[in-house]
């Protein structure tokens, strides 16, 4: 007998036990696919921050005391652009401010109005101007929750000694950008500044070098009393650089918590309940059948070799219908259902295109994981019926 | 066609299928993406979209390391909701306040 016709012989197998295929099929599938689809978003994630990190800015500065993150006066702006080696230096604002009956969490950034590029492809709208109202782009959570549209009013929303304006919503962020998009309000600097009621107080400088200086000018600062004399309470600069930022992302690729180490507990206890089906449930089975095979003229090796291409192609099927279904499921449903439990202040039904990529390491990791899994119990229970006389596994 | 011969065609064609699935996920449009992070001067990180639950889950550039994290504790990171089911975890940054160098982190304590 060929290898070719044995392993036929696996795919028949396969045909003649359909509830037990059907049942390991399934339990692998339902194993696999939250695992797939969250190494999907998870290295979606990663994409997204590298490009984060990738067109931001060469050092972010702000300010420490007490070990925490404090604001940095705005008038540090022209100290920092006369260091040597400093191309640009823009002043930043971000913070967050409830809006709305329900106090949505809002990402208030303010920019220079002068930084703003003429017209942009990633809002439907304009970008907001310097004079007149404040002037809003917001993101698509909030555009959905707060039923904000282009041209849109809104009532003064904050508190303010010098008076409240009312606001205007110019424009909304695309949906596909990116996820971090969906609870911002972008503005100008000095809008930020109002609605914040600190006009002399920014978050962060995000400043670009001359390329080769950015560790120089990042010593620069750490030395200088740029935000005040720290020896005098004042605010100790904290600089981060992009090689710190990029410094995380191998870390995130390789390290999992919370989520994963659930599930790897919820897999291998599936996996147990798989190793039971394929083994104890269908041994008596299995012995008549390997019984019959020895019987007629089959050797050890062949019937085990029969087990393991009916197992293979077990463990292919499943692992196979469960990358199309995570893609299907990322892709062309977005998400739904899933995505607020991969990614934190999100709905059922997100607002943007859920950020995911399918690579081939995780997908072949859960190929293998079914493969072992199934192949340890239904390998063994095989082996160990074929090993008997023939006589003794019919009985 | 026999059985044999249409399970085995059946499993080419899903496994095919889930080769077209790998490739097609990992094209996608990102000039919008950098158009938005240049435009705001890179923002975001993490697996968190809402800033107020957990800064360093949004963005490690906006704090330094997890508020809610008990660290002695073992675990303790999963006390914070956003970590706590983080799909896309990351340590925090180095402390600043040496000299900055030229390594790889470009940040030395």
């Amino acid at each position: 007998m060929t290898a070719v016709e044995i392993a036929r012989t696996g795919v028949t197998s396969l045909l003649v036990h359909k509830v037990r295929t059907i049942v390991v099929i399934a339990t692998l599938f339902a194993v696999i696919l939250p695992y797939i689809a969250g190494m999907g978003v998870s290295q979606g994630l990663q994409r997204d921050a590298t490009a984060s990190v990738r067109y931001g800015a060469d050092l972010y500065v702000g300010g420490e005391q007490f070990g925490r993150m404090v604001p940095v006066p705005r008038d540090a702006l022209q100290e920092l652009r006369s260091m040597e080696g400093v191309q640009h230096v823009t002043p930043r604002i971000v913070g967050t401010i409830p809006l709305g009956q329900a106090g949505e969490n809002v990402i208030l950034i303010g920019l220079p109005a002068d930084d703003f590029p003429a017209s942009v492809s990633c809002i439907t709208g304009r970008m907001p101007r310097a004079a007149g109202p404040h002037e809003f782009v917001v993101g698509t959570e909030l555009q959905k929750r707060l039923q904000l549209s282009t041209g849109a009013s809104l009532p003064p929303f904050y508190r303010n000694p010098h008076g409240e304006r009312v606001s205007k919503i110019v424009g909304v962020f695309k949906s596909e950008i990116s996820l971090w998009q969906s609870h911002v309000m972008l503005t100008t600097l000095d809008s930020a500044a109002v609605v914040f009621n600190q006009p002399d107080l920014i978050t962060d400088f995000l400043i670009t070098c001359r390329p080769g200086y950015e560790s120089q000018v990042g010593n620069a600062i750490l030395r200088s009393s740029v935000f005040g004399d720290p020896r005098r309470a004042g605010v100790r600069p904290r600089v981060v650089s992009r090689a710190a930022l990029y410094d995380l992302l191998p870390e995130g690729l390789l390290h999992r918590d919370g989520i994963f180490s659930l599930h790897f507990l919820i897999a291998f206890a599936a996996g147990i309940g798989i190793v039971l089906v394929t083994s104890g449930f269908g041994l008596s089975e299995r012995r008549r059948e390997v019984g019959i095979l020895k019987a007629t003229g089959w050797q050890t090796d062949e019937i085990l070799m029969r087990g393991f291409v009916e197992n293979l192609l077990i463990a292919l099927i499943a692992a196979s219908a469960a990358v199309i279904a995570a893609f299907v499921w990322l892709k062309w449903l977005n998400g739904m259902g899933v995505a607020g439990i991969f990614l934190g202040g999100v709905g059922g039904v997100p607002t943007f295109q859920v950020p995911f990529h399918l690579g081939p390491i995780p997908a072949l990791l859960a190929f293998l994981i079914s493969v072992v899994l199934v192949m340890s119990g239904a390998l063994y229970s095989t082996w160990r019926a074929a090993v008997v006389p023939p006589f003794e596994a019919l009985r | 066609m026999n059985q044999e011969a249409m399970v085995i065609l059946g499993v080419v064609v899903l496994f095919a299928a889930a080769l077209g699935a790998l490739a097609l996920s990992s094209t996608g449009e990102e000039s919008g993406l950098a158009e938005f992070q240049q435009l705001v001067g890179g923002l975001g990180f993490g697996s968190e979209a809402d800033l107020s639950r957990c800064a360093f889950g949004f963005d490690p550039r906006l704090d330094r390391q997890c508020s809610r994290q008990e660290s002695p504790v073992p675990c303790g990171m999963s006390f914070c909701p956003v970590h706590g089911v983080a799909v896309f975890t990351y340590s925090k940054l180095p402390e600043t306040a040496g000299e900055m160098s030229n390594g790889p982190s470009g940040v030395t304590p």
